[in-house]
C-alpha cells in the first residue's frame, strides 16, 4: 500500500473539518485544531486501476491565507484539496489567494476545488477559469448531506497516483 | 671606392627584394588575412599565462556544469585528496580563519550537548537523593559491596527501568511514515496519523518557541518519553516506557545515522511505499532490544548464580575447617595419649605417626609392667584408630626418666 500525504485547506468555517468527518476512518480530537493547528486523519481508498493508497489528510485550520506557521504543514503534500463555501463569495477570493501561497510553497501538486455547502442558496459565483483550470478537478458537495464528498476524495487519490 | 654602378645595382636587387616582400605580403593578406589573424591570436593565447588562465576557467566552469553524476562522483574522489591537505595545510597556517567558519557551526551543538549533561546529571542527582535513605538504598548500598561496584553505579542500574515501545521513522518533510515497529498489540493508535502529528507538533513548537536551527528532542507525557532524533531526511521518534539511561538519545541517533547511510537515496525520495524500506526493519527491531528490564533480569540472574556458588564455597570452606580443627583435635590428643604412655615406668614411646588414617604409635615396653590397653586417655574417644607397636624388652634400669625426657 502507498501511503500519501494530502491537506485540506480553506477559510474559516467552509466546512472542511465537515468533509473530512464525513469521509475518514480515523481521526483525531478536533481540539488539535485550536492548539496546534492541524488534525490528522487517515483514509484507505483503491483507485480505479486497483493501487491500494493510504491518505494521510492534514487538516489545516481555516484562514483566509496561509500564516508562515501553516504554510510548514503543507511541505511535503502531494495534493490538496482547497475548499470554499457556496453560500459565501468572499470564501472564494480567499481560495484564491491560498491557492497562489500553496504553489509557492510546495510548487505545482494536483488538487480539487471544492464548492462546499451545496445544501444552502448559492450566492458565490463560479470559480474563474484561471483557478477552475488549474484544479484538477472541480466538484460540489454538502457535508451534511454527504454529496460529491466520497468523489472529491477519490478524485484526488487518482490524481495523486497518476502523478 | 666602389663603382657608383656596383652601388645602384645593389639599391636595385634591394628595391627588389622589399618589393617581393612587400607583394608577399600583400598575396599573403588575400589569401589567407583572416586566418593569418586568427593564427595570430591563438599563439598570443597561448603565450601569454594570464590569458591561457581565462581560457581554462571558463572552459572548467562550462565542462563541471556539463558533468553527469557519475562524471561528478569521479571528480570529486580525485579532488577529495587535494582538497583534504588544503584544509590540513590552511588550518595549520591560519587556525583562527577556521575557527571563524566553524564557531556558529559548533557552537550550538556544544551547548546543546553541555545543556544535555546537565540535565541528566541532575536527574541522576534527583534520583539518588529521593533514594537515599530507603530500605531500598540500603539494599543497593550492600550490593554495591558485595559486588564490588561503586553505589552510584548500583544506584543507577537499579532506578534505570526501562523498555522501548515504539519507533517510529518519519519522512521530515511530509511526515509519512516510513517505518514502523512495535513491542504493543493491535490496539494502539493509526501509525500513520501518530506519525504525521509527531512532525506537525515538532513543527509547531518550532514556530511558536524556538529558532529555526533548534528541534524538538524529548517530549514527556505521563510516564512515557518521546526521543525525536534527527537526521537530513528522516526523524526517529522513540516511545519509552520508564526512565532510559542519559546516553539513551545517542543510541537513537546511531540508529538514526545507520539507517540515513544504508538507504540514503530511497529516503530522501520517499514516495509513500514503506516496502521499499523493508531492509531497514532489523536495524530498527533493535531499538526495541534497547531494554534495561532485560539487561537487569540478566544480572539478576548472574547475581543468583553468584549467590549460590558463595554460598557454596564458604560452605565448602566451612567443612574443610572443620576437617581441619579435627584432625588438629586428634593429632593433640594422640600426644597426650603418648605422654600419658611415657609416664609409666615400663613403657617408653619414641614415635607417633598417622599412617592411612590411623594412628602408630611405635616404642618398647617392660612385658612385667602392666598391660598399656588397660592405660587409656580419658578424652581420646577413637581409640580404635591407634595402634601401639610397642616392643617387649626388659628394662635393666627401672629409672629411666632421662629417656623419656629424650622424647
Amino acid at each position: 500500500m502507498i501511503t500519501k500525504k494530502i491537506c485540506i485547506i480553506g477559510d474559516f468555517a467552509v466546512g472542511k473539518t465537515s468533509l473530512i468527518n464525513r469521509f475518514v476512518d480515523n481521526h483525531f480530537s478536533e481540539e488539535y485544531l485550536t492548539t496546534v493547528g492541524v488534525k490528522l486523519d487517515t483514509k484507505e481508498l483503491v483507485t480505479r486501476d486497483g493501487t491500494e493508497i493510504k491518505l494521510v489528510i492534514w487538516d489545516i485550520a481555516g484562514a483566509d491565507e496561509l500564516t508562515t506557521a501553516k504554510r510548514s504543514y503543507i511541505d511535503g503534500a502531494s495534493g490538496y484539496i482547497l475548499v470554499y463555501d457556496l453560500s459565501r463569495p468572499k470564501t472564494l477570493e480567499s481560495a484564491r489567494k491560498i491557492q497562489a501561497s500553496v504553489v509557492e510553497e510546495i510548487g505545482l501538486v494536483p488538487f480539487v476545488l471544492v464548492g462546499n455547502k451545496n445544501d444552502l442558496e448559492i450566492t458565490a459565483p463560479e470559480p474563474d477559469t484561471d483557478l477552475a483550470d488549474k484544479a484538477c478537478h472541480q466538484l460540489k458537495t454538502s457535508a451534511l448531506t454527504g454529496d460529491g464528498v466520497a468523489d472529491t476524495f477519490q478524485a484526488l487519490a487518482e490524481a495523486v497516483i497518476s502523478g | 671606392m666602389k663603382n657608383p654602378d656596383q652601388k645602384t645595382s645593389a639599391a636595385l636587387i634591394t628595391d627588389s627584394t622589399q618589393q617581393n616582400d612587400s607583394d608577399l605580403e600583400t598575396l599573403q593578406k588575400l589569401l589567407v588575412g583572416i586566418d593569418r589573424e586568427q593564427a595570430r591570436d591563438v599563439f598570443a593565447r597561448v603565450q601569454q599565462l594570464d590569458r591561457r588562465s581565462d581560457d581554462i576557467h571558463e572552459a572548467l566552469v562550462d565542462a563541471i556544469s556539463k558533468l553527469n553524476n557519475n562524471e561528478q562522483t569521479k571528480i570529486m574522489e580525485h579532488l577529495s585528496s587535494v582538497a583534504a591537505s588544503s584544509i590540513k595545510t590552511s588550518i595549520r597556517n591560519d587556525p583562527d580563519n577556521v575557527t571563524e567558519i566553524v564557531y556558529p557551526i559548533m557552537l550550538p551543538a556544544i551547548r546543546q550537548a553541555v545543556a544535555d549533561s546537565m540535565r541528566s546529571a541532575l536527574e541522576r542527582i534527583d534520583n539518588m537523593f529521593t533514594n537515599k535513605l530507603s530500605p531500598q538504598s540500603i539494599k543497593w548500598r550492600i550490593e554495591a559491596k558485595r559486588t564490588g561496584v561503586s553505589y552510584a553505579e548500583v544506584l543507577l542500574r537499579n532506578t534505570m527501568h526501562y523498555g522501548v515501545e515504539q519507533a517510529f521513522l518519519i519522512d521530515r518533510k511530509s511526515g509519512l511514515l516510513m517505518q514502523h515497529v512495535s513491542t504493543l498489540g493491535s490496539s494502539q493508535k493509526d501509525e500513520d496519523a501518530v506519525s504525521a502529528m509527531f512532525l506537525a507538533i515538532e513543527s509547531f513548537v518550532k514556530d511558536s518557541f524556538s529558532e529555526e536551527d533548534d528541534a524538538l528532542q524529548r517530549v514527556t507525557i505521563g510516564e512515557r518519553l518521546v526521543f525525536l532524533a534527527h537526521g537530513p531526511h528522516a526523524l526517529l521518534a522513540c516511545v519509552v516506557k520508564g526512565t532510559p539511561p542519559s546516553d539513551f538519545i545517542n543510541n537513537v541517533q546511531s540508529t538514526l545515522e545507520t539507517i540515513h547511510a544504508a538507504e540514503p537515496d530511497i529516503l530522501k525520495e520517499f514516495s509513500g511505499d514503506r516496502e521499499s524500506l523493508a531492509s531497514i526493519n532489523p536495524v530498527m527491531n533493535e531499538l526495541l532490544e534497547l531494554d534495561f528490564d532485560q539487561k537487569e533480569e540478566e544480572t539478576e540472574e548472574f547475581n543468583d548464580k553468584a549467590t549460590i556458588g558463595i554460598q557454596l564455597l564458604m560452605t565448602a570452606g566451612l567443612l574443610l575447617m572443620t576437617y581441619l580443627w579435627f584432625q588438629g583435635m586428634q593429632e593433640k590428643r594422640v600426644h597426650q595419649y603418648k605422654q600419658e604412655l611415657n609416664t609409666k615406668q615400663h613403657i617408653q614411646v619414641f614415635h607417633a605417626e598417622k599412617r592411612e588414617g590411623i594412628w602408630e604409635l611405635k616404642g618398647i615396653i617392660d612385658p612385667s609392667g602392666p598391660s598399656p590397653h588397660d592405660i587409656t586417655h580419658s578424652a581420646f574417644v577413637n581409640e580404635p584408630k591407634v595402634t601401639l607397636q610397642l616392643t617387649p624388652v626388659r628394662f635393666l634400669d627401672q629409672n629411666r626418666s632421662d629417656l623419656a625426657d629424650s622424647n
